[in-house]
């Protein structure tokens, strides 16, 4: 129980998916201006990354491994998830066409989203058993919810500020991010 | 709901109360000027030629960004000035002067200008600086080599470094009424608690910090070392120790209660005082870096848009019969 906790502190703060591995920074910058998408974002990366954790996991240990075709990892995962994905965005399109909406591309986009692979690829790269991968991959999704929304409300902040024109939207939003992955440097060490 | 008066407003004519933005620049400086006092009186003229070029440059950037950016001349209100004199306290008396021009730069352009300016900065410029410096140029603030040459009379270990890496062995070598006094080494004005608390307790009293924040980011601190101190107390200082060392003080009245990166209400102050100060705690104790407060108050920097997201409801709204 002790390792488990602190694997999800570990990869919730950190490791940091977003700002102490620079993995999927995309939407991290893309979805990032108003709230609603963010959380929206998040919650869509939150289900995939968890669901993509333990599938790749199963197809790795009982399926790559037994056959020693391992070299095969990145085509199974990204078979994988890209199935995942359409999953989910079938599903949103159905019962939630709002936020659909709202994501936009960046829905698609989870599908070569490299936190989503990375995740899935850190997992087997560590050899976790099953709890550990599940705790693991919740922990990392959350932790890329986290960076995210609070990415957004400072963004938000900085949407009523008189930014000057040369470094509008994107530009003050990857300054922002390094200093957040500046700030994020607090929990180094602690797990 | 109570019938409680929730804003009382009188008629015209209205008299200008006489407070202003530099005004407000002036009396943080001069609350500094204790702590600041101390520390020329330890490290000499080194210090105060290092305090006058932080200042004076972070104008100067201020200036050539007002230029640049073809606004109205700002460096008027007062705001680099102190946030460069900020930055000079935390650091030590023989920085060279490469690095407080890089510091300045980083904190008034980066930190403040290119957000819009004076209010619209979502971090503590100084403290992005610092954070900056201390994860470039890790030996620009290792106090203990960077301050070898002084000989003064105490001891001149840096606590925080020498509870890092030798224990609770240490903390009998410092007084804790000498640490209160300044017998410390440190940063310019970071040294001198007595000073830093009399510099906070004034600004409190003249309205321009808020008590909430300071208090609740001492509370957080004291309370979080309290607790490792009593589960271990063989591996973790006691609180009043904490309380003492490092940024800490500083931290609480001039660092934390940066007006634009700091919430509004009051819950959400004492959700992010509480908070820098539990983070800090935890950085020191089992976290890689010797001193949290930078990187602790930062953090809730960034997170104090959301925490301010704790508003109380617009009045009229939701009511049924309004």
């Amino acid at each position: 129980m002790g390792d488990l906790i602190l694997l999800s502190v570990s990869s919730i703060f950190v490791n940091n998916i977003l700002l102490m591995q620079y993995l999927g920074n995309c939407p991290f910058l893309g979805v990032s201006k108003k709230m609603e998408t963010a959380v929206g974002m998040a919650m869509a990366v939150v289900f995939v990354m968890v669901l993509a954790g333990v599938f790749t996991w199963v197809v790795n240990t009982y399926l790559l491994k037994p056959f020693e075709v391992e070299f095969l990892r990145t085509v199974a995962f990204i078979l994988v998830i890209a199935s995942l994905v359409q999953f989910v965005e079938m599903f949103l399109k159905k019962s939630i066409p709002a936020l659909y909406a709202g994501l936009g591309i960046f829905l698609p986009l989870i599908t070569t989203n490299c936190a989503v692979m990375g995740v899935a690829l850190i997992l087997n790269k560590e050899e976790y058993d099953f709890i550990h991968a599940l705790v693991a991959s919740t922990a990392y999704a959350i932790g890329f919810g986290l960076a995210l929304v609070l990415f957004a409300g400072v963004r938000e902040r900085i949407l009523l500020a008189r930014v000057p024109k040369p470094l509008q939207d994107t530009a003050i939003g990857l300054v922002m991010a390094g200093m957040m992955s500046l700030a994020f440097f607090a929990f180094k060490g602690m797990a | 709901m109570s019938n409680r008066k929730l804003f009382v407003s009188s008629h015209a004519p209205y008299w200008h109360s006489r407070r202003s933005i530099s005004g407000r620049s002036y009396h943080i400086m001069l609350a500094a000027l204790p702590a600041l006092v101390m520390g020329f009186y330890h490290y000499g003229a080194q210090a105060i030629g290092l305090v006058a070029l932080s200042m004076s440059s972070a104008i100067i950037w201020e200036f050539l960004m007002n230029v640049l950016m073809k606004r109205p001349t700002t460096i008027g209100d007062g705001n680099a000035a102190v946030i460069g004199l900020l930055l000079a306290m935390l650091l030590p008396a023989t920085t060279p002067w490469w690095a407080i021009l890089v510091g300045t730069f980083m904190a008034v352009v980066v930190g403040k200008q290119i957000f819009g300016g004076l209010g619209c900065n979502p971090l503590n410029p100084s403290l992005v600086a610092l954070a900056i410096l201390l994860l470039s140029w890790e030996s620009l603030l290792d106090f203990d080599t960077r301050l070898v040459n002084y000989d003064l009379p105490f001891h001149m270990a840096y606590p925080l470094t020498a509870l890092k890496n030798f224990g609770v062995s240490v903390i009998p070598n410092y007084s804790l009424f000498g640490l209160f006094m300044g017998q410390q080494s440190g940063g310019i004005g970071t040294a001198f608690g007595l000073g830093l608390i009399i510099g906070g307790l004034y600004l409190i009293w003249r309205g321009h910090i808020r008590w909430e924040i300071s208090l609740s980011f001492l509370a957080g601190l004291f309370l979080t070392a309290l607790l490792f101190n009593v589960s271990d107390p063989g591996s973790y200082a006691n609180p009043v120790f904490h309380l003492l060392t490092g940024y800490t003080l500083i931290g609480a009245f001039f660092l934390a209660t940066e007006d634009s990166s700091s919430p509004v209400n009051f819950i959400p102050m004492i959700i992010y005082g509480a908070s820098a100060g539990i983070l800090t705690v935890l950085i020191r104790n089992i976290g890689a870096f010797e001193d949290g407060v930078v990187l602790a108050i930062l953090m809730l920097n960034v997170a104090n848009p959301i925490l301010d997201k704790i508003r109380p409801k617009a009045m009229g709204r939701g009511m049924e019969h309004a």
